[in-house]
């Protein structure tokens, strides 16, 4: 029976947790901070990349590695910006930490903030967030009042000020480039890299972008003996919990702390009670809106970066859709078209048209327009956006699409064939 | 032009980022909700001279961002997602009762002001699909005749 493993929800899982300042120093909370200002930062780095954390927000990049990037010796301040713009479709795990635990993220962005030589740390929270919005903002102006933000906390030395920032409603800023120029006051549209944001990013000095999640981490991983800990929660190469995102038709959708060692199967026959109304499985979206489809028979596999990658698919951002058997398939990529449509940037061709062409063709076979031809049009269109534009956005279009034709071919031509 | 407790607030604002352009997002979405939802060309001038920017780029950024409005919405404005999740549990049937229930599309507005409806792309509750903001507070795994309840509600 697959059950949870409790690091990052081990207060919010208990109902009588406080999530005041407060209440996170009576659960331990900070205890990682003061040890961390003991150590030299460069230390600090290495236990992170000791621990084997890929970063949370969907691309699993080492997290250490990507510290170790930022440039030296610049002149110029380094910033450390966490990504709460959470909008994939299908993820909600970093809205609750923030709402449930926010302490824990923010300890996690201090040390963090410690490990780059940070000064002036932003946190980058969608603008529709609003209840997540007032949380940090109140939980931020305890940490001022108490003396672990601003000059000197806990005697270090240290200096770190922490601003909430917020967004104003645009899918692509979850992208970190776009992000940067999102927090600089322009519309968010990625840049071209090189250079990368750690030699030159938030109004051109070296940052670090991170996920939430990726930030709550650190303070269990710079615990005594944490790194070891985290990395032997799973298996090698995918350390640590996760949170999963587990919502569609599901009985108990809901987000979950697990170990990667955890088959997808159990996730939704165990953890998510299995489908609805008694229905059967027809298949599952893994990793978000852009990860490639699975079909019903390929969800005996553990749920992890490496596992998924082999089967072709992703863990992206670790949000599972799941669908039964009275879905009907084109309906349900016609939404995701539509969505890629919607928060495409404009900046490159093949995303801009590619993603309104697909969806009108889609549209196309809804309305009884169908056709071979139309299909392998599709399936083209989707194939120009792969690999051809500036961010990932091209490709979070593409996958879908191209799956679900690969996967479901008879769905589609349910809609024009004569049977 | 402010309010003295708008002007300290985007004054604190002012002081957080290394550049005043750096602040302009969150400060026009403090205007807007102090002018009841929606920005006017006066506003946006304002702010553009807050940092320093064209009021060009003000209304590049305006249009890019989903949520900043340039007409007026109702004092209830209902944001029904139909994204993924919420479309495979009902959302998008939500949205068109919701439609049919105040006699407009969504992007409209009911003739009384009270009410505007929104077709939102994901809004990260995907876990507690329907989902709805009003205003700015989050209603989770809405039916119908929730939604029916709550614009009875919030009409009195």
């Amino acid at each position: 029976m697959a059950e949870e493993t409790l690091v990052l929800f081990k207060n919010i899982r208990n109902p009588k947790y406080d999530k005041s300042l407060a209440g996170y120093k009576r659960s331990g909370g900070f205890k990682s901070l003061k040890k961390v200002f003991g150590m030299k930062p460069e230390e600090v780095v290495q236990e992170v990349k000791e621990s084997g954390l890929r970063g949370r927000g969907g691309a699993g990049f080492p997290t250490g590695l990507k510290w170790s990037f930022m440039a030296k010796g610049t002149g110029k301040p380094s910033y450390l910006i966490a990504n709460a713009d959470e909008s994939e479709p299908g993820t909600c795990k970093d809205r609750e930490l923030m709402l449930k635990d926010p302490h824990l993220f923010l300890e996690g962005l201090m040390i963090s903030s410690y490990a780059i030589g940070c000064h002036h740390a932003y946190v980058y929270v969608r603008g529709e967030f609003f209840p997540a919005i007032k949380t940090l903002n109140a939980a931020v102006g305890e940490l001022y009042a108490d003396g672990l933000l601003g000059t000197n906390p806990l005697g270090s030395g240290f200096k770190l000020d922490i601003t909430i920032h917020t967004g104003a409603g645009a899918y692509i800023c979850g992208e970190e480039s776009a992000l940067l120029d999102s927090l600089e006051g322009k519309r968010g549209q990625p840049r071209v890299k090189p250079p990368f944001p750690a030699v030159s990013g938030f109004n051109g000095c070296p940052t670090s972008v991170n996920n939430v999640e990726t930030l709550a981490c650190i303070p269990f991983i710079l615990s005594d003996g944490g790194a070891e800990a985290f990395k032997s929660f799973g298996p090698q190469n995918n350390s640590g919990t996760h949170l999963v995102s587990l919502s569609g038709h599901v009985n108990c959708p809901g987000v979950y702390e697990l170990r990667m060692d955890v088959s997808m199967k159990d996730i939704i026959y165990d953890i998510g009670g299995g489908i609805r109304d008694g229905k059967k499985l027809k298949g599952v979206i893994p990793g978000g809106s852009s990860s490639p489809v699975m079909k019903a028979d390929e969800v005996d596999v553990l749920y992890n970066f490496d596992d998924l990658a082999k089967i072709g698919t992703m863990l992206g951002s670790a949000a599972m859709m799941v669908f039964d058997e009275g879905t009907d398939i084109v309906k349900l990529l016609h939404r995701i078209t539509r969505f890629y449509a919607h928060e495409s940037c404009g900046q490159c061709t093949p995303c801009r048209e590619g993603t309104h062409w697909s969806s009108q063709i889609i549209q196309d076979f809804l309305r009884g327009n169908g056709s071979d031809e139309k299909l392998k049009r599709l399936y083209r269109v989707g194939g120009n956006m792969l690999g051809t534009t500036l961010c990932a956005l091209g490709d979070a279009a593409a996958m879908p699409i191209q799956s679900f034709v690969n996967k479901f071919p008879e769905e589609f031509r349910k809609y024009y064939a004569t049977l | 032009m402010f309010s003295e407790d708008i002007q300290a607030q985007v004054d604190n604002l002012l002081c957080r980022y290394p550049i005043k352009q750096n602040a302009l997002i969150p400060i026009l979405l403090l205007v807007q909700k102090e002018n009841e939802g929606w920005l006017t060309e006066e506003w946006m001038q304002h702010v553009a001279d807050i940092c320093e920017v064209p009021l060009t780029h003000i209304e590049g950024v305006v249009t890019f961002y989903t949520m900043f409005r340039l007409k007026r919405p109702g004092r209830y404005h209902l944001q029904i997602c139909t994204c993924v999740p919420c479309c495979l549990v009902g959302g998008t049937e939500l949205l068109e009762h919701t439609e049919k229930k105040l006699e407009i599309q969504a992007g409209h507005t009911t003739d009384d002001g009270v009410f505007s409806i929104e077709e939102m792309e994901c809004i990260g509750a995907c876990s507690y699909a329907p989902a709805v903001i009003v205003n700015e507070d989050y209603h989770e795994q809405v039916t119908p005749e929730e939604m029916d309840k709550m614009i009875k509600e919030l009409r009195q």
